[in-house]
């Protein structure tokens, strides 16, 4: 089935087909989700609502782009809204990664305290470090890092330039670079 | 270990994470629920406007009422109230 007829049978409101659709990237939505949320409930609750968009937005896809750029744009999309409003309500993230980073440490049993400790800690300082990134290098970031998406895919997604979207992860690096240097040697 | 190191290891740790398996299956559930509906403005337009008009009827309801201003006053001077000693005493008689 090409792609075309793929989603002309999902305008007719084919389930079966639109299945087939979410066999296929469920699993890269997820992974983009985990970039911007870094929890995996939290992920899957947004691959849901990306697919649950994907379907009920369909007749907006005029076949322009390519069904995949389609669906990235909706998931960096949802993503972006998510973690919007999360950081509105930042007390009950704060309390959400607490009980979320207490959870890991109990289940790594195999490293002492100690390690867990700094562990977590920095990875709580890379967490925050990709979270405070400004929106267009987070997005640049997180589609090239989580996805290994070429920058020729994501400046189709972000609606821009080669040149912009690497420049935006070059940003990204250094930034994350002068906030995680003093990780280095811990 | 350097700091982009650091970030690659912390990458590709939650790039391991994986979704459940039956995510797909709760997406293509959720597909058969039917969508929840969206508060529009003009709904929200009209609930405002309610509660204004209950407002503002309450308020001129209120004002609609004015008392009587042909007081009957009752005295309550004790000062007036006829001495009962008075009646008692035997040299009255």
């Amino acid at each position: 089935m090409t792609e075309v007829e793929l989603v002309e049978n999902i305008k007719k409101g084919d389930k079966d087909v639109f299945a087939i659709v979410v066999e296929k990237y469920s699993d890269r939505v997820f992974r983009t989700s985990i970039g911007f949320v870094h929890i995996k409930e939290d992920a899957e609750d947004l691959t849901q609502e990306v697919f649950v968009r994907i379907f009920r937005s369909i007749h907006n896809f005029k076949g322009d782009s390519e069904l995949s750029t389609w669906i990235y744009k909706i998931t960096v999309n949802t993503c972006i809204n998510y973690v919007n409003t999360k950081n509105r309500f930042s007390l009950i993230d704060f309390a959400g990664n607490l009980f979320h980073t207490a959870h890991e440490n109990y289940a790594s049993a195999d490293k002492n305290p100690e390690e867990k400790y700094t562990e977590s800690e920095r990875e709580n300082a890379i967490r925050r470090a990709i979270d405070n990134l400004p929106e267009k290098q987070r997005i640049a970031f997180v589609l090239s890092k989580y996805d290994e998406m070429p920058q020729k895919e994501i400046a189709l997604i972000m609606q821009t330039s080669v040149g912009a979207v690497e420049q935006h992860i070059q940003r990204a690096k250094v930034t994350l670079q002068k906030k995680l240097q003093h990780l280095v040697g811990k | 270990m350097n700091v982009n190191e650091l970030i690659d290891k912390f990458v590709e740790k939650e790039k391991n994470i994986t979704a459940s398996k039956k995510l797909n299956d709760r997406i293509l559930n959720q597909l058969e629920r039917k969508p929840v509906h969206s508060i529009k403005l003009w709904q929200s337009l009209a609930v405002a406007a309610s509660i204004s008009i209950v407002i503002f009827s309450g308020i001129k309801l209120g004002g609609l009422y004015s008392h009587s201003h042909d007081l009957t006053s009752v005295n309550i001077n004790d000062s007036e109230i006829e001495n009962l000693n008075f009646y008692n005493s035997t040299s009255y008689e």
